[in-house]
Parts: C-alpha cells; structure tokens; sequence
C-alpha cells in the first residue's frame, strides 16, 4: 500500500495485508464475533436512520443472535467427532449489483474465525455508507479490538497492483461478480493450497401454478414474486426472470397484469422518475429477439416487461437487462423443466407446486442446474448454504481424530 | 372494370407499383399545406402498403409485425420499431443485388453504428424529398456553400458515413463548396476568408452539425479573437443537441452566438436522422419543428408508450413514407420531445409542430460482474 495510493477506502486495525495476516485466527464462534453480531445485529434494527433501507434492516434480522446460534449449532452436528478450525485468511472480492452483499460474505467467514479482507466493489451507495460507517465506529470500541485487527475491509482501483498482493494472503477466496470477475482475479496466483468459492454468472426462475379464478391468490402470488424482483433491480442472481407457468395464456396475461399494477404501485415518485428509461430498454430486447425468432409475443411492457417464448436459450438471457423483464415459457407439467435447466440456473423458486414432484424432478442426474429450491418470496433471503456450497464447511479445516 | 379493348390491365399490381403510386400522389401535396387530417389519411395509405412490402421481403420485420393490424387505423396505431435494432441487426428488405449503399451512423459515441441499407427507389426519393422541403427554405437556386466541416474521407466502397451523407445531402443546394475547417478540426482561416470576401454581398448557404458548428467554429472563432462575417447566409445546421446541453448551450444561446461571431442572422435547426435519410423536420421563425407532408411524429408516454396530447413531453416516434428498402418508416427514437399543436403554428405552416428536448436518459443498472480485477 505503498504506492501513490489506489486506495478509496480502508478500514481495519492493521494498516497492511501482512501484518492481518500473520495474526492467529480466533476460534469458531468465539465470544468476541458472537457479541460483536448481536451489538452489530442490534445497531442494524434499532436505529432510525437505517428505516428507509430494508435491505439493511434484512441483514440485520439475518444476523440476530438466535439465528447465529442455530448456525452454529448446524456446523457443530455436521463435524461431530472432529475439530473445526478457520482456514485462516480469507479475501473477499464482492460484488456490485447487490449494495449489503459484502456483509453477507464476510460474516459467514467471521463467524468461523477467520481474518478477512474484504474488497469492496466500485459502486457507491447509501446504503453501503451506511454500513460502513457501523463498522468504523464498532471497530473503534475495545472489547472489538481483536476482530478490527483481524478484519479489513478495502476499495481499490481495479488496476491496482494491490489485487496481486492480496491474492498471496489468502487461504480461501469468495469470488463474487460472475464469470469475468472471476476468471480475471483467479490470473493472480495464489498459495497452492487456496480455496476457491467462485460464484459464477447464474440467473433464477420460478414455477408458479396457480388457479386463475381466485383473484386473491393470483394477486398474492404477484406480491411474492415481485418482491423477490424488485429489491437490486431484478439483477440478483437469485432474482427470478424466468416464469414456468402452468397454465393457460389467458391466465398469464391476467397474472402479467397484477404483477405490473402492484409493481407500479410499489414505485415512490422518485423510483417512478428514474424508471424512465426502463420501458424502452425493455422494447430494444422484446423486439431484438422477436426479430430473431426467439421470442413470442410482449404480454404487457410498462413497469415489468412480460415475454413470452416457448423455451429459455442462452442467447435470451444474454440479452436479459433486469429491472423487471421476464421471459414466460408456458408448461404442462413439472416434468416439462427437464430440459430447462442448465447449469447456470442457480435458484428456482415455487409456488402452488408439489414439493414431491420438485424433489423428483431435481433429484434426475441430467439436471445440471438448480442448487436453491424455495417457495415465492424466498429468492433473495441469503443462507449459508448458497449456489450449492456450504459456506462454512468450506471455511473451515475439519481435522479428524481416530 | 374490363372493357372488350382492353388486355393488358389484368396483371396484377405489384407492392412496388402500388408504394411508389400512393408515394407519388403524398409527393403531389404541399409539403407544408395540407391539414393533419388530410395529411394522415394520405401517409397512412403509404405506410400501410410500405408495411405490407417489409412483411413479405424482410423475414426479421415479418417474425416481428405480421400480427400487426393495418386496416382501418390511423396513424397513432402505426407500431413501431425501436431505433436501437438497426444497430443491433442488419434489416433490409431488398435483394443484397439491389443495395446500393450502407449508410452507418455511430449515433451515440462509442456504441455500433446503425447500419441502413438503401437501394435505388430509396436513395431516389431521399434526395427528391429533402430538395423539396428545403427549397421552402431556400428557394430554387443554388447558393455559395460553406460546410462547417472538414473534407476528409467519410465514404469506404459502398458504406457511406452518415455524416458524410448528411453533407452530401445539403451539397445539393450549394455550389463552391467551400470547407472551413481542417482535417483536425482545426478553423482553415484562409479558406473561411477567402469565402467571406468572394460572398460578402451574396446570399450564402451555411451548413453543419449542431455540436462541430459551435465547438469546433463558433467557440474557435472566439477564441482565436477573430471576426468572420458572414451577414447575408442562411446557416442550417442539425445533429442534436446532447453535447451542448451540458455546456448549457440551447437553441437561443445558440443562435445569438452565432450572430455576435459571424453576423448569420438566419439559423435554421432541423430534427432528422440516419435511419430516416430525406425526411426532415425543419424549424420555422417561431422556433418549432414542423412535419412535412411525407412524414409525421406521434409522442408517446415513456412509461407506457401510449399517445401523447399537445403539451405533453415524451418519446418521439417517427412515421415517414420513404424507407423502402430497409423497415424504418415508423421508428420509436430515444430522443424526448414535446408536441405544442397541430394544424396552427404562428407561421402559417399546418400539420403537427414540436420541439425536441433531450436525449432518453440512459440509466446504467450495476451488473454483479464489475466485481474488481481486471488482470493486468
């Protein structure tokens, strides 16, 4: 960090990689990081000023300590008979699109044990100020004074040298940001034994059946699924833009018409304002792969976008700009997703379908996507176990004793 | 309808007889003359003949419009097509034998140029048009030329550069075509001098685009603390105002600029773009864009596209009976404008009279994927 300083932003105790670094990891689930999440926790929910940021108050929930207890009692089961220790140093790379994911990531390996450092993305953001500045001032208090040591959260050039530095401290890394991102920081070598935990270009659907001739479900089923969209313009990875419909076109098209009424709805006047774009965005990819024989016909496009399209190719969700565009395919069965599920699906969210016949259907070896399955409204609550991995286990050393 | 004389009459018409027909008969009105409700009645022949053509020759138009409904409509319920895919997608609906240039056009910087493939009825009537309607401005003879641009080469083989094309277009009413500025844009004083002593009592024609007259001539001039002068041209110039507007520069800054440096007492804005060549909407003394009888606009409401009223600001859609060989007779811009009447604008002109405010603002949404790290 000696150079003519790429460095926006730095937060930590230690003032360089090494000197973090070398310190010894704490424990897994030690006092210090279960008082410093129920102070952090507590902080997040009580105080005014973070109301009008539901993601914050979200994080906040997340992280209470009931929950933090249940977690660790979860790792405990699952490495009975073994000892669990950090794997050390673990560096963050997180991403852009979503303002409270570098939370998320950092507490699952914090809880652990581990040293962090946390690259921040380039985006700036209320919320994320918000964040940050709790951090600072937890950090400054003395019963914390340990984790400030041990953690460093850090916004840089994307150019920096520094990303090379980084790389040799780390034991694991949580590569966030897609396919690009990762395949441009895994250029950077590391120690040998480093683990990887690369989160990949994916995106989301949801199979939604669902009886049109009851209004109050067709319009519960529309609150659900755009509350899983609305949140990071839709561009969450988790956030579903395809829709599995089971049911006919009319069905759709009434459905298509709730969910925009309650989106437009949910929109404040300053939302509305910046919003303006939005519609024609939408037309540009409803009629490029209309033109292309991709695409069927636009059900409705004014706050969402509804297109229909008899099956779901890579070139569609290429062209996939977020902020409320869906590709509708319309099935007949469950069974019907056999051959829709590529690998770069991570969750798929349900409704009014049986969860026997899901289990059924994920459990085919030929499905290759799929490593989330959770009913409407569930696409954005983060666990630690995600995109198919299980964080903690991930993040830890399991030494086995005969 | 057959009489006993008569033999030939039976074949049948092609689209092509019956688009230039009803495009000859639309050319037969004044350009600026004609009621909205005659007018309407007239383009919307055309364009549903034209929609018709680009049904049946253009299979990309076609996936996209043939559930379009053309009969009884008027022309709001024309639907259209976004301008950004003749970026994204090389349409045309003639032959590859009958294309006889591809006009490209980078719109907004950096981005990929529009491609427009035009053929020989096309480019034909582009030009017969834009001399029509300029020549209500202009009168019929030619003026001495001064292009505030440079000579360099704007034309490779058969692709042609749009602004090059929009030169070209204009060269058409000038002659001593003189160029005043460099190939680096820089002023050419002697040629700009030259010109204003030879023309200093003649009429003189003035042209450019909107940003390279003010950045690269009128900011120049001023600051070389030179005077040019220029008393009796008529400068016309268009290309939009997206760059000038964050230096603040509107249409009266514009134009009182222009007087103070060079003495041009008449300047003339128009509105038009690549992907519709030869239909443009020329500004009159009161300051609004007005639409010629072989074109038109409708606004339509950001959020929803649907029509707009007089007084209501929104996107521009823009209708024009010449696109023949490509499918942009009616193209949904990304430009945001403002209707203020029909049929009674203070200069006398009918048809629908508008202003263009500003470009749609582009809204960068964060993709995950700007993560960090780009490997060095």
């Amino acid at each position: 960090m000696s150079q003519q300083s790429p460095v926006q932003f730095q937060l930590s105790a230690s003032s360089t990689f090494s000197e973090l670094a070398e310190l010894s990891p704490l424990t897994v689930g030690s006092s210090e990081v279960l008082g410093f999440l129920k102070k952090l926790s507590e902080k997040l929910l009580r105080s005014p000023e973070f109301k009008p940021f539901p993601e914050i108050i979200a994080l906040g929930f997340w992280l209470r300590d009931s929950q933090v207890r249940i977690w660790l009692d979860m790792l405990a089961k699952e490495s009975e008979g073994a000892i669990i220790k950090p794997v050390g140093c673990v560096v963050h790379y997180t991403p852009n699109n979503v303002d409270s994911m570098f939370m998320y990531s950092w507490v699952c390996s914090l809880l652990v044990g581990n040293n962090n450092i946390v690259r921040l993305g380039s985006a700036d953001s209320q919320a994320k100020s918000l964040l940050l500045e709790v951090l600072t001032s937890l950090f400054k208090q003395a019963e914390f004074s340990a984790i400030a040591q041990r953690n460093m959260f850090i916004q840089f050039d994307k150019q920096s040298s520094l990303n090379k530095d980084l790389a040799l401290f780390a034991d694991a890394r949580m590569l966030w940001g897609g396919d690009e991102s990762v395949r441009a920081i895994r250029e950077f070598s590391t120690k040998p034994r480093c683990r990887d935990i690369s989160f990949a270009d994916r995106y989301s659907a949801t199979i939604i059946d669902v009886d049109d001739n009851e209004p109050a479900l067709l319009d519960k089923t529309a609150q659900l699924l755009w509350h899983d969209t609305k949140a990071h313009n839709q561009l969450a990875c988790s956030s579903p833009r395809v829709i599995y419909w089971m049911g006919s076109e009319t069905s759709l098209l009434a459905f298509s018409q709730r969910l925009n009424a309650i989106a437009q709805k949910s929109d404040s006047s300053e939302q509305r304002k910046t919003g303006q774009s939005r519609c024609n965005e939408h037309l540009v990819v409803a009629q490029l792969l209309q033109m292309q024989g991709i695409a069927g016909r636009s059900l409705i496009n004014e706050r969402v976008c509804v297109l229909s399209m008899p099956s779901v190719s890579a070139e569609a969700m290429a062209q996939h700009s977020g902020d409320g565009l869906f590709y509708a395919v319309k099935i007949n069965s469950v069974e019907a997703l056999r051959s829709q599920l590529p690998d770069s699906v991570q969750t798929l969210t349900y409704w009014g379908v049986a969860k026997d016949q899901l289990l059924k259907l994920l459990a085919e070896p030929s499905i290759q996507g799929v490593d989330r399955c959770v009913s409407l409204g569930k696409a954005l609550s983060f666990t630690p176990e995600w995109d198919g991995y299980r964080l903690f286990t991930l993040l830890t050393r399991h030494i086995n004793l005969d | 309808m057959q009489d006993d004389d008569s033999v030939e009459t039976d074949i049948p018409m092609t689209i092509e007889d019956n688009y230039l027909t009803k495009l000859e008969s639309l050319f037969e009105v004044p350009v600026y003359d004609v009621s909205q409700v005659e007018k309407e009645r007239l383009l919307v022949e055309v364009l549903a003949t034209l929609h018709q053509h680009h049904v049946e020759n253009c299979e990309s138009y076609q996936r996209l419009a043939s559930t379009w409904k053309t009969d009884n409509i008027q022309l709001s319920d024309i639907p259209f097509v976004a301008v950004r895919l003749f970026k994204l997608l090389a349409l045309k609906s003639v032959p590859e034998s009958k294309v006889l240039k591809c006009l490209t056009s980078s719109g907004t910087s950096g981005q990929v140029p529009a491609k427009i493939f035009l053929d020989a009825i096309t480019s034909r009537w582009q030009s017969k048009v834009l001399v029509r309607i300029l020549q209500q401005f202009l009168g019929k003879q030619r003026l001495p030329m001064l292009i505030i641009d440079s000579p360099g080469n704007h034309q490779s083989g058969s692709r042609v550069n749009a602004r090059f094309a929009g030169i070209q277009g204009l060269a058409m009413f000038g002659r001593d075509h003189t160029y005043a500025l460099n190939n680096d844009m820089t002023v050419d004083w002697e040629a700009v001098e030259a010109f204003c002593r030879k023309y200093e009592n003649d009429n003189v024609l003035v042209f450019g685009f909107t940003f390279m007259v003010w950045h690269y001539f009128i900011a120049a001039i001023k600051s070389a603390n030179r005077t040019v002068r220029l008393p009796n041209a008529h400068l016309f110039h268009s290309g939009g105002w997206k760059k000038l507007q964050s230096q603040s520069v509107d249409n009266h800054t514009f134009k009182a600029g222009v007087l103070n440096l060079t003495g041009i007492p008449k300047v003339t804005n128009f509105y038009g773009m690549a992907e519709q060549v030869g239909t443009v909407f020329m500004e009159c003394e009161h300051g609004f864009l007005h639409a010629p009888s072989t074109a038109d606009v409708v606004f339509r409401d950001c959020y929803d596209f649907s029509e707009l009223n007089v007084g209501q600001t929104g996107l521009i859609q823009v209708l024009s009976a010449l696109p023949y060989s490509y499918p942009g007779f009616s193209i949904l811009t990304e430009d945001l404008g403002t209707l203020h009447g029909v049929d009674d604008c203070q200069c006398g002109r009918k048809g629908k009279y508008f202003t263009v405010e500003s470009r749609l603002p582009k809204v960068e949404l964060r993709g995950c994927s700007d993560t960090a790290a780009a490997a060095s």
